[in-house]
């Protein structure tokens, strides 16, 4: 990973009562992070290939993204994320309510990183975002977000 | 139920170590099996599957696409690193200098995948 010493994550989320519970999760991380959110499929596009207003943002370490979205749903934000050769190297966590193995399957196949549903209640959809923050930040190495790669 | 677990590892140096030690503490917990070359890999494959395939680097495969693959590997280069996301690895573990650390991440593994994670297996 980069000299940088804070991890951006990018949550792609309309659910106010979970945006509120992931960023509450994730406030207290012994490591440094920066929440980012954005509400529909399309923005997060945009966001990713820096269009519009978005032109100067900076790429995310990690991806947690819902399935239901406005605009465009979250599979096709995924595949449009890992088609692209310098975003698909970002880990991608499927974070959602649905259980169907139809998702499972078919999210796997275009690439996500890891499929996760969402528990019903705050508190273990709070422990939920606690392990993300444990494996995915502590535990596993996060690429470079430089090109030179 | 056991978490059943391949690892794919060149028998290189010291490596084969924690192959070896992994399989005296842990036999009895993780259901595991081992391969040395990806042919042999892919007989093993053709016969079972597996929840998690802890796989060499220099190892991956497009076959191995609908079950999860942490690579595990002693490399900490970026490169390495980037290459492997780019080739659609779930993710990147560097192993561990020792058996302790290594027991810590298997088990991080282990807690993330079979109680948070949902896999694609077909059960």
């Amino acid at each position: 990973m980069s000299s940088v010493d804070f991890i951006k994550i990018l949550l792609v989320e309309d659910n106010e009562g979970d945006i509120r519970l992931a960023r509450e999760a994730l406030t207290g991380s012994k490591v440094r992070n920066e929440l980012q959110v954005i509400k529909d499929g399309q923005e997060a596009l945009d966001y990713l290939f820096q269009n519009g207003e978005y032109e100067k943002s900076s790429r995310p370490d990690l991806i947690l993204l819902d399935l239901n979205l406005p605009k465009i749903n979250g599979k096709e934000v995924l595949k449009k994320i890992k088609a692209n050769e310098d975003l698909k190297r970002i880990p991608i966590i499927i974070l959602t309510t649905s259980s169907s193995h139809d998702d499972i399957i078919e999210t796997y196949s275009n690439y996500a990183n890891s499929f996760i549903t969402k528990p019903l209640d705050w508190e273990q959809f709070i422990n939920v975002i606690k392990s993300i923050e444990d494996f995915w930040l502590t535990i596993v190495k996060l690429p470079d977000k430089s090109l030179d790669n | 139920m056991s978490l059943k677990v391949f690892l794919i590892e060149n028998n290189q140096g010291g490596t084969r170590l924690f192959a070896e030690q992994l399989k005296d503490s842990f036999l009895w917990v993780y259901k595991l099996d081992f391969a040395e070359t990806l042919i042999a890999a892919a007989e093993v494959l053709h016969q079972k599957t597996f929840c998690i395939i802890l796989l060499d680097i220099d190892m991956h495969d497009e076959n191995l696409k609908m079950i999860p693959v942490v690579i595990l590997a002693t490399s900490r280069a970026e490169e390495d690193i980037v290459k492997s996301y780019k080739h659609h690895a779930n993710c990147y573990i560097s192993k561990p200098l020792d058996l302790n650390q290594f027991m810590k991440v298997v088990k991080s593994i282990e807690d993330f995948r079979f109680s948070i994670v949902k896999l694609s297996s077909k059960t």
